[in-house]
C-alpha cells in the first residue's frame, strides 16, 4: 500500500516531471522502515534515533542549503563559488546517498545467510560467505577514522567487490561500484553502545543484515 | 676525533723523544682545532647512536594521615554537688601509608650510546615522544579521570585514554618492533625516537609508513591534548595567555577574541575525524591555525604544535552526542595556556639542539 507521502516521494523523484513543473527537488529525510528499537539488541533504540534523527537529517538539511547556494551561483554564473561549494555537496550528499541505502540494508528480520541471485554471486567471487563476511569485516575495521565499508557490484566485470571510502564519499561516484551493503563506520553509528570496540560492532551487524534487499539492490543493478 | 698511528722504525732514543713531543704537539693542537669546530656546529641529535630509554614503573612508599578513630573527651561541668560530663568527640589520625607507582625513564642496558641523564620522569605526556625507546608506555594522564569534570565527563576521560589513546600507544609499538626487526639495529631512521621518525614519514619503508602515520600520530597527538588541558575550579576567572604568547597571538590574529573565533569556527566546520590545531611555524615564526586529517601531526609538515582541540567523534559523543559546538565550548574552559606556553618553550629547546628535557 503506497501511502501519501510515498506516492508523493515517488512522484518528486521522478526528473522529468519535476523539471517540467520548473521546481527545484529538495531533499528529504528518508523515514526508518522499522522503529528506532527495532535493531535492539544489535544497535541500541538511543543510536538509532540519533543517528537518523539528526546525524542523517543533518546531511539532508545541508545538502538542501548548499544545492541553494549552487543554484544561485550558477545564476550569476559564479564559477569560483560553484567550485568551492564542492566538497560541502560531496559531504552532504554522499551523507544523505550512504544513509538513505543503509537503513534499508538493516531490518529486524534481518541475519542468518544471503539468499537468492546475491548468494551465488559471492560463491563465485568470495568462495563462502563466512570469507565475505570475513573480508568485509576487515576491510571496515580497519577503516581510518570516519567512513564506511562497501560491498559493491562491478557492472564493467560482472563481479561482486569489497571496498572501504572516507568521510562520506559516495561508493560509486569514487569507485564506479554500485552499493550493495554498507557498513557505516563513523563512531556516530555505534560509539554510545560498543564505545572504542569497532569489532563488536562490526561482528554484530551482521545479525541485521536485510538479504532480501541487498539481493533486490544486485538484481536491479545487473541489467 | 681524529687519530694517528705512526711507526717509529728504528730511529734513536733521543730523536724518538722530540719526535714524540712534537707529535703529541700537532695532536693537542688537531684536538683543540677538533673541538672548537664541534662546539660551533652541535651535533644535531638525529645523526649517529642514539641513547636508547626503557620506561620502567617506580615503586613509592608515601606516608599519609589517615583517621583512624575517635575518642570521647570529657569535660567536667560541674556544679558543687553533681558530676556530669560534657562529651566531645575528639578525631584521631595516624600516620599510614600507601604505595604509589609512577613512571621513570631510566637509560637502558644496552644502549648504543650514553644517555645524558640517569632517570627521567614522565611528568608532561608529551615529553617522552622525543626519547628513543624499543616500546613506549602510555603516558598517564596529569590528572585524575574526574578531575575534568564537568567539562570533560570521566567515562569519556577513561576510555579516550584507556581505550584509544592505549591502544594507539601498543599498535605503534608493535609496528615500530615489526619494521626494526626486518631493518635490524643501527643508525637508521628506524633507530630513532617516535618524533624524528614523524618528521622523516616519507624515508619509512612504504609497507610500514601507514602503521607509524596512524598510530604513531595517535600516540603523539593525543598526548598534546592531555597535557595542554588543566581541571578547573568552579569559580575560576576566564583563562588567559601569559605575556609573550599574548603577544604571538595579537601579533598573528589581531586579536584574542578573533583567534578564539577563527580557531572554533575551523573545529565547527572540519569534516569526518581529525583535529584542529594552533601551531607555530619554527621558519616564518608564524602561529597558525590549521587542521589535520585522522591522526597525521603537524610535525610530519615541520610545524611545532601547541595547542590541539581532538574532533573525533570518540572525544564527545558520550557527553554530547552529535552537539559538537558543546564540546568545543567546555575544551575551551580546560585550556591550560600555561602548559602551552611550557610545550612551546620546550619544542624551542629541541630545536635549539639541547639535550635537557
Amino acid at each position: 500500500m503506497l501511502s501519501c507521502v510515498k506516492l508523493t516521494q515517488r512522484v518528486a523523484s521522478h526528473p522529468g516531471l519535476m523539471a517540467a513543473a520548473g521546481t527545484r527537488l529538495k531533499h528529504t529525510l528518508p523515514d526508518l522502515p522499522y522503529d528506532y528499537g527495532a535493531l535492539e539488541p544489535t544497535i541500541s533504540a538511543e543510536i538509532m534515533q540519533l543517528h537518523h534523527s539528526k546525524h542523517h537529517a543533518t546531511y539532508v538539511n545541508n545538502l538542501n542549503v548548499a544545492e541553494e547556494k549552487l543554484a544561485e551561483a550558477q545564476a550569476k554564473g559564479d564559477v569560483t563559488t560553484e567550485i568551492a561549494l564542492g566538497p560541502a555537496l560531496k559531504f552532504n550528499g554522499g551523507g544523505h546517498l550512504n544513509h538513505s541505502i543503509f537503513w534499508t540494508n538493516l531490518s529486524p528480520n534481518g541475519g542468518g545467510e544471503p539468499q537468492g541471485e546475491v548468494l551465488e554471486a559471492i560463491n563465485r567471487d568470495f568462495g563462502s560467505f563466512e570469507n565475505l563476511k570475513k573480508k568485509m569485516s576487515a576491510a571496515s575495521v580497519a577503516v581510518q577514522g570516519s567512513g564506511w565499508g562497501w560491498l559493491g557490484y562491478d557492472k564493467e566485470n560482472n563481479r561482486l567487490s569489497i571496498a572501504a571510502c572516507a568521510n562520506q564519499d559516495p561508493l560509486q561516484a569514487t569507485t564506479g561500484l554500485v552499493p550493495l551493503l554498507g557498513i557505516d563506520v563513523w563512531e556516530h553509528a555505534y560509539y554510545l553502545q560498543y564505545k572504542n570496540v569497532r569489532p563488536d560492532y562490526v561482528n554484530a551487524i551482521w545479525n541485521v543484515v536485510n538479504w532480501e534487499n541487498i539481493n533486490e539492490r544486485f538484481l536491479a543493478a545487473k541489467k | 676525533m681524529f687519530s694517528f698511528t705512526v711507526g717509529f722504525g728504528s730511529l734513536r732514543f733521543r730523536s724518538v723523544m722530540a719526535f714524540q713531543r712534537v707529535f703529541f704537539a700537532i695532536l693537542f693542537v688537531v684536538t683543540i682545532l677538533g673541538n672548537a669546530s664541534a662546539q660551533e656546529t652541535p651535533s644535531p641529535p638525529s645523526i649517529g647512536k642514539q641513547p636508547k630509554w626503557c620506561a620502567m614503573e617506580v615503586q613509592e612508599v608515601i606516608p599519609y594521615r589517615r583517621r583512624s578513630g575517635s575518642r570521647m573527651d570529657c569535660r567536667r561541668r560541674c556544679t558543687w554537688n553533681t558530676f556530669c560530663c560534657e562529651f566531645n568527640v575528639i578525631p584521631v589520625y595516624t600516620t599510614a601509608y600507601r604505595e604509589v607507582s609512577h613512571l621513570e625513564w631510566k637509560c637502558c642496558d644496552d644502549s648504543p650510546a650514553p644517555c645524558p641523564y640517569e632517570t627521567l620522569s614522565v611528568d608532561v605526556p608529551y615529553k617522552g615522544i622525543r626519547l628513543f625507546a624499543d616500546e613506549y608506555p602510555v603516558p598517564p594522564l596529569p590528572y585524575e579521570y574526574d578531575a575534568l569534570e564537568p567539562y570533560i565527563d570521566e567515562k569519556t576521560a577513561r576510555v579516550h585514554h584507556l581505550g584509544h589513546h592505549a591502544g594507539y600507544t601498543r599498535k605503534m609499538n608493535a609496528a615500530l618492533k615489526k619494521w626494526r626487526d626486518e631493518v635490524g639495529p643501527g643508525v637508521g631512521l628506524q633507530s630513532n625516537s617516535i618524533l624524528h621518525i614523524l618528521e622523516n614519514l616519507d624515508q619509512i619503508p612504504d609497507k610500514h609508513r601507514t602503521a607509524i602515520r596512524n598510530n604513531g600520530g595517535g600516540f603523539v597527538n593525543h598526548a598534546i591534548y592531555w597535557a595542554t588541558m588543566s581541571p578547573r575550579g568552579e569559580s575560576e576567572p576566564p583563562r588567559l595567555p601569559e605575556a609573550t604568547l599574548a603577544t604571538e597571538i595579537i601579533a598573528n590574529f589581531h586579536n584574542f577574541s578573533n583567534f578564539q573565533e577563527q580557531f572554533t569556527n575551523t573545529a565547527k566546520t572540519l569534516f569526518g575525524s581529525g583535529y584542529v590545531w594552533l601551531s607555530r611555524n619554527p621558519r616564518e615564526q608564524t602561529l597558525i591555525i590549521h587542521t589535520t586529517a585522522n591522526q597525521d601531526s603537524p610535525i610530519s609538515t615541520g610545524l611545532r604544535p601547541l595547542l590541539v582541540i581532538d574532533i573525533w567523534e570518540h572525544a564527545y559523543y558520550l557527553k554530547h552526542q552529535n552537539k559538537r559546538p558543546d564540546h568545543i565550548q567546555d575544551w575551551w574552559a580546560l585550556v591550560d595556556w600555561g602548559q602551552v606556553k611550557a610545550l612551546s618553550d620546550w619544542w624551542a629547546a629541541y630545536d635549539a639542539g639541547h639535550d635537557e628535557l
